[in-house]
């Protein structure tokens, strides 16, 4: 993780992420308008993680329908990546800065509801074991969710597994769904998630990304899944990214 | 020297760097999720030495599970168990291979949480660690449903639908 990001992401988990009342998150957030800007605008100057900046405009957004008109392009484009990368150049722009309101004096329940029910399926499942191929009663609610709420769910989602607070079995265990269900509205961005978290700290959630991305089988995650290669310092884990790998590129020479 | 298999996650399993605050050859304490026993009792399965009935009890394994998934297995040397005084005893499995239930399954016994901490040590120290993908799973189990060695009937319909 770089310096920025994560200075960034602490700044972002003590002081805003820490609030317990969303509500008071969600205003508190938007009384610090500027000092959004001023971070992203570092993040962009250290050409750090544009990604990141492209996640926390998701979060800070309130607009349930700009998120869901955002995430619909997003998910119709081809190559999300490149996409956001843009999208993150072209962030002081009146476009991209519509999706942060300045108005905070109301808030659409829609997003704050998605958010607060993800919260309870996480907090619920502290306790509860996991297996390869069986399904829990976390995959379950998680799943209903998904399905209820489509690209708010994701992207209430997203919020909750970038928290490096957030329980490294749960965020695994949500990587293993996303790579698992069936809705194509969402295809695009459940790939790009996983082929994010790639890059998360975290060995555990790396190797979910990883068995994910082998699910869904998609050879356009080979790029994503070289580079993993080539940062990845546990060489067990590396080898079970080269498995996949090779899986990616046979699937890729059959079609 | 025949084997023996249990299924693992093998990210529970990582050593240092995989987890940094490791140290040396220390487990992590969520390996232990993985050995957990019932009425004092772990289920494992019997590998031949020439490891012929492996994809069969891969399969199996995979025949009780609600969606298709990657399975991990670890693979020790049966002298293990003579070696940490663990008994072991013949009981049917429960897979959906009825003839690996009764031929592959040994139920360790009388376990106590120092030999079954021990059992983990020589896992994390001596055995063998593999991964067979979703992909080549469903391929493994797809065969043992055409042969007839693993019925239809006994697969969940969530399975079914997944690898139809």
């Amino acid at each position: 993780m770089s310096n920025v990001r994560s200075q960034a992401t602490q700044y972002l988990v003590e002081d805003v992420f820490s609030k317990t009342d969303q509500d008071s998150f969600h205003k508190y957030f938007f009384t610090q308008h500027n000092y959004f800007l001023t971070l992203s605008k570092t993040i962009r100057e250290t050409d750090a993680d544009k990604d990141l900046l492209f996640f926390f405009s998701q979060v800070f957004s309130r607009k349930g329908q700009v998120l869901d008109t955002f995430a619909k392009r997003f998910n119709s484009i081809s190559d999300p990546s490149s996409f956001y990368r843009n999208y993150s150049l072209n962030y002081d722009n009146s476009t991209s800065e519509s999706l942060i309101p300045r108005d905070s004096s109301t808030l659409p329940q829609n997003i704050s509801d998605v958010y607060n029910k993800i919260i309870l399926i996480f907090s619920s499942a502290l306790d509860e074991s996991f297996e390869d191929g069986m399904q829990s009663h976390f995959s379950k609610d998680l799943e209903k969710i998904i399905f209820k709420y489509i690209f708010r769910s994701i992207n209430a989602l997203i919020t909750v597994l970038l928290d490096p607070a957030t329980n490294t079995e749960l965020v695994s265990e949500a990587l293993r769904l996303l790579a698992r269900i069936k809705q194509s509205e969402t295809y695009n961005i459940r790939l790009w998630i996983l082929e994010q978290s790639l890059r998360n700290y975290s060995a555990r959630i790396r190797d979910s990304a990883t068995l994910g991305l082998s699910s869904i089988d998609d050879p356009k995650s080979i790029p994503a899944l070289k580079d993993a290669i080539q940062r990845e310092i546990y060489p067990e884990l590396r080898e079970d990214m080269l498995t996949v790998l090779s899986q990616l590129e046979n699937s890729w020479k059959c079609r | 020297m025949p084997l023996i298999l249990r299924k693992i996650r093998k990210p529970k399993w990582y050593k240092n760097p995989g987890v940094p605050w490791l140290k040396g050859e220390d487990l992590q304490a969520d390996a232990l999720g993985d050995l957990n026993s019932k009425d004092n009792k772990l289920s494992v399965w019997l590998i031949e030495d020439n490891r012929s009935n492996l994809e069969r009890v891969i399969a199996a394994l995979a025949s009780t599970c609600d969606s298709p998934t990657n399975i991990d297995i670890v693979l020790l040397e049966q002298n293990v168990l003579d070696k940490l005084s663990i008994r072991w005893l013949t009981t049917i499995g429960d897979s959906c291979d009825d003839e690996i239930n009764k031929a592959f399954h040994i139920d360790l016994i009388q376990l106590t949480a120092t030999k079954l901490f021990e059992f983990a040590g020589q896992i994390q120290q001596n055995g063998t660690k593999t991964r067979f993908l979703e992909k080549h799973v469903v391929q493994m189990l797809t065969k043992q449903i055409s042969t007839g060695n693993i019925s239809r009937d006994k697969i969940k319909q969530t399975l079914l639908d997944d690898i139809s």
